[in-house]
């Protein structure tokens, strides 16, 4: 076995180096289990040997160990992807971004960081110079700036800034290929897309450059509704008011806010569909007076503030609400749908009526092409793999597309023919031997 | 028009408000019954010969209230004023009577959680001179910044530099709050709030008088200035669309001209390439490359940046050559152009700019300023008008409107007939609650006149 292979031992050197078989099978997981389908495929994949590299010289160094020694090569951040995008398929080494966790620099609206700095540690950082970070997935606690660029795709902030992938959301990546001798590539503008949610398959991502946003004061409010169609109206409607400042427009069905612990019973009145909002302190009002015109009552609003003790709504949304679901009910699992822009309020609904409490409706508001979209993460009561398929084909014919949480194959996730192309012929020139998370890329494998 | 109020004993009423100041120079007076209004030459014809009978400048809202007890004591018309920087005539006295010129109401009263409380009066340039060392700037101000008051443009104006972030005045969330002064007996104080603020935007003071406005800051950026040029305006359209939609990239202003508009920028032109469409924008630091990038990718050239702060060769802010500015600059060289003012909206909005292009040519050129409206991107079309004729700039206009380009009349000082196309039944009833003898700015908002001519009031 290649841990054990001296010869490799004695190219690490020096690295701090993990072997332990607890540790192993510990950190070759990520949230995969939400899908019995992926949880069935990934149980028992792990990594032969986790290399914790602290700096990028140690990175080259082992990136150039697995390419002499033809050993394959896993990125992990903070393991908080839900695909098994950091699973090793076919074991070899893990590498640990957690110690590369230096940021770099902040300025001018723009932030520098290793793979490795958490993006909750980064966006407090940024904060205390007058930015935060303009998006951040749930995850924003244990995730890694790394993981969220080559794994995520969107979050919290979405509504105002769009996705990641959005021209001028990411601004620069600095990557290490994975050859003999491998090269230190800085990538800019286009060119991002080489590594960009491409699961670690091209290269290795060292250095992440973000634009940020200017910080606001931001306050939390939970709105209810008795009606789900008039909640769905009311979330398109505040993500296109542009005078109304937003970070969060999110929403919830009932019964999915039964398995939300943590708030008082009386923010999540029984049978309410909720809205979750993050909106800048002055525009506060203008979202009280807007539920209300909608038929709807405050029931949550509170000042966020960075405090351990307290869950912040945003941990109820975006993949936190499949998470709170299935700590309660370990049988449910989920979808993660793609909505048709000007007509995803009407599909929403129509999902919502077509399936009832079978799949709990759950959405995430967003800016698309300048305009609000939604996503929706739809929580599901799951009975089998032939059942969850005739969801998927249900929602198709409301012009519902799926990108599918239930594959690690990075293609499923709808990526875009122009990326896929470009990320092949990056993988082609950076990681020839294809050592790189094999088994993610499918266009790759076929070669 | 002369005054109109000859009935009145002037020097009397004067020296019944004192100690409130007051101008009764006739050329004064005349100088502060005006605004704009001459960019149309129709409007020019209807009201070079307003002017008022009295400008009283009150120093405190008690000040304003003693002024409107005493002006509705003896049925003398108040019409209110910020820096005259309107273009329809909006703070133009048509029956004569006070001119109420609330510039010296402009203290700054708070600033917190980026949330600003300050008097009608209040430059919009000395109010960001108080926030942005806090680090706070105006979402969205029109291109005369540096002279227009805070209330003047809430009362009389749109939207502006910034829009293409926030949308625009009547976009909700824009202005928090409003403090309304009566024109009644006992005036009262109305504290609006919320969606009631509505009744008070863009209603020419009409229907009350705004001492006070609470409006929600936007995050100060150090804007990035500069010029882009296209082969053509369908291109230079093309580009302000995608940049306006490109949620990535944060910027303030997109405002595109052909070379019609374009030739008049007198201080650039050194800088723009003759018989190119261009796009002006303000962009924030971080996003200059992606932007870059965008304006190679779709055929364009940047021929002109400046850094915020920067010195060029005594170039005006660039957002002073757009919004109702861009017409000031043809103007100053060709007195005969005037301009339009229509909105360019919907999935195939651009095909209808192009459209209107290929139809009037460089009869109109073409001027767009690309804005949010209702969540989504669209563009004001400011086009300048080479202006041959009352009775040809209603056909374009009436071109417009049938080809789906809803035209706000900038030639007419009436409010429904002007942007707001309909009567405001919220701004009516408004006003037969607090002016019910139409005493405030007389003569603006037609539906009031219907009722009280139905009413006899008249």
């Amino acid at each position: 076995m290649i841990a054990t292979d001296p010869a490799f031992r004695a190219a690490l050197d020096g690295l701090e180096l993990i072997d332990h078989p607890v540790q192993l099978r510990l950190r070759s997981r990520d949230f995969y289990w939400y899908s019995p389908i992926l949880k069935a495929e990934l149980d028992g994949k792990a990594a032969d040997l986790i290399v914790v590299p602290r700096t990028v010289d140690e990175v080259v160094r082992v990136a150039a160990a697995c390419a002499r020694f033809g050993v394959p090569l896993v990125v992990r951040g903070g393991a908080t992807g839900n695909y098994g995008q950091m699973v090793p398929l076919q074991g070899g080494v893990l590498l640990d971004m957690a110690r590369l966790d230096r940021t770099l620099w902040v300025e001018r609206g723009r932030g520098r960081f290793e793979a490795g700095v958490r993006l909750g540690d980064a966006d407090v950082l940024c904060q205390k110079q007058g930015w935060e970070l303009r998006m951040f997935p749930s995850t924003r606690r244990q995730a890694t700036v790394g993981g969220y660029v080559c794994g995520g795709a969107a979050g919290v902030g979405s509504i105002r800034y769009g996705q990641l992938r959005d021209a001028g959301s990411v601004l620069a990546l600095k990557v290490v290929t994975c050859e003999p001798a491998p090269r230190l590539i800085e990538l800019r503008g286009v060119d991002i897309g080489k590594a960009l949610h491409a699961y670690g398959t091209t290269c290795i991502v060292v250095e992440v450059e973000l634009a940020l946003a200017p910080a606001y004061p931001w306050v939390e409010m939970v709105a209810a509704f008795d009606d789900f169609a008039a909640a769905a109206h009311f979330a398109q409607a505040l993500g296109e008011s542009d005078g109304i400042f937003l970070k969060l427009d999110s929403l919830m069905a009932w019964p999915l806010p039964r398995y939300f612990r943590g708030l008082e019973a009386e923010t999540l009145p029984e049978g309410r569909h909720i809205g979750m909002i993050m909106v800048a302190a002055g525009n506060a009002g203008t979202v009280r007076d807007l539920v209300r015109e909608r038929g709807g009552a405050i029931t949550l609003e509170r000042g966020y503030v960075e405090d351990r003790a307290i869950t912040p709504l945003y941990e109820y949304t975006w993949n936190h609400t499949t998470l709170q679901a299935l700590k309660v009910d370990k049988t449910v699992t989920y979808l993660q749908t793609i909505f048709p822009l000007g007509a995803n309020v009407e599909a929403l609904i129509a999902s919502h009526e077509m399936f009832g409490d079978e799949v709990m409706a759950h959405a995430e508001f967003q800016r698309r092409q300048g305009r609000t979209n939604c996503s929706s993460l739809q929580v599901v009561r799951y009975s089998d793999e032939a059942r969850l398929w005739e969801i998927v084909r249900g929602m198709e014919t409301l012009g519902i597309r799926l990108s599918n949480p239930h594959s690690y194959i990075l293609e499923d996730k709808g990526a875009r023919v122009l990326s896929a192309d470009l990320q092949l012929a990056f993988k082609r020139e950076a990681d020839p031997q294809g050592l790189l998370n094999p088994g993610k890329m499918s266009r790759w494998t076929a070669a | 028009m002369d005054g109109g109020m000859k009935a009145i004993d002037w020097p009397g009423v004067l020296a019944d408000l004192a100690p409130i100041d007051c101008i009764a120079d006739r050329a004064l007076v005349r100088q502060k019954s005006r605004d704009f209004f001459w960019y149309s030459p129709v409007l020019n014809e209807r009201l070079k010969g307003v002017r008022g009978d009295l400008v009283v400048c009150p120093a405190s809202e008690d000040e304003v209230v003693r002024t409107l007890a005493y002006c509705h004591a003896r049925r003398i018309p108040v019409t209110p004023r910020g820096a005259g920087t309107g273009n329809y005539g909006q703070a133009m006295p048509i029956e004569g009577g006070v001119v109420l010129d609330l510039g010296r109401l402009d203290r700054f009263l708070s600033l917190k959680d980026g949330v600003a409380c300050v008097q009608a009066g209040l430059k919009l340039s000395d109010l960001e001179a108080h926030s942005l060392p806090q680090g706070w700037e105006l979402r969205f101000h029109p291109s005369t910044r540096r002279t227009a008051t805070i209330g003047g443009f809430i009362a009389g104006g749109s939207g502006g530099v910034g829009s293409i972030q926030f949308g625009g005045l009547r976009s909700r969330g824009n202005v928090l709050g409003l403090r309304v002064i009566t024109m009644e007996e006992k005036p009262r104080a109305l504290e609006l709030r919320g969606d009631e603020v509505m009744q008070a935007i863009h209603a020419y003071g009409t229907n009350g008088i705004i001492t006070e406005l609470k409006i929600p800051l936007a995050r100060a950026w150090p804007w990035h200035e500069t010029i882009v040029a296209f082969d053509d305006i369908g291109r230079a359209a093309a580009f302000g669309n995608a940049l306006g939609e490109a949620d990535g990239l944060t910027k303030k202003l997109i405002s595109v001209f052909d070379w019609g508009a374009a030739q008049y920028f007198r201080p650039l032109l050194a800088h723009l390439p003759a018989g190119q469409a261009i796009a002006l924008c303000l962009i924030a630091d971080p996003s200059r490359e992606a932007f870059a990038l965008l304006a190679d990718d779709m055929g364009g050239r940047i021929v002109f940046e400046r850094a915020a702060g920067g010195d060029a060769e005594d170039i005006p802010p660039l957002y002073e050559f757009t919004w109702n500015h861009t017409t000031l600059w043809a103007l100053k060289a060709d007195r005969t152009i005037t301009y339009l003012q229509c909105l360019f909206d919907g999935p195939d909005y651009l095909d209808k700019i192009a459209r209107a292009v290929a139809t009037f040519g460089d009869e109109t050129p073409m001027h767009l300023e690309f804005t949010r409206v209702d969540g989504h991107v669209a563009a004001f079309g400011l086009q300048l008008v080479r202006f041959t004729g009352e009775q040809r700039l209603y056909e374009i206009i009436a071109w417009l409107e049938a080809a789906g380009c809803p035209v706000a009349d900038p030639h007419t000082f009436i409010l429904e007939d002007g942007g707001m196309k309909t009567i405001d039944a919220a701004q009516l009833a408004f006003k037969r609650q607090n002016d019910p003898l139409g005493l405030l700015n007389p003569g603006k908002m037609k539906a009031f006149r219907a009722t009280c001519l139905i009413h006899g009031q008249g």
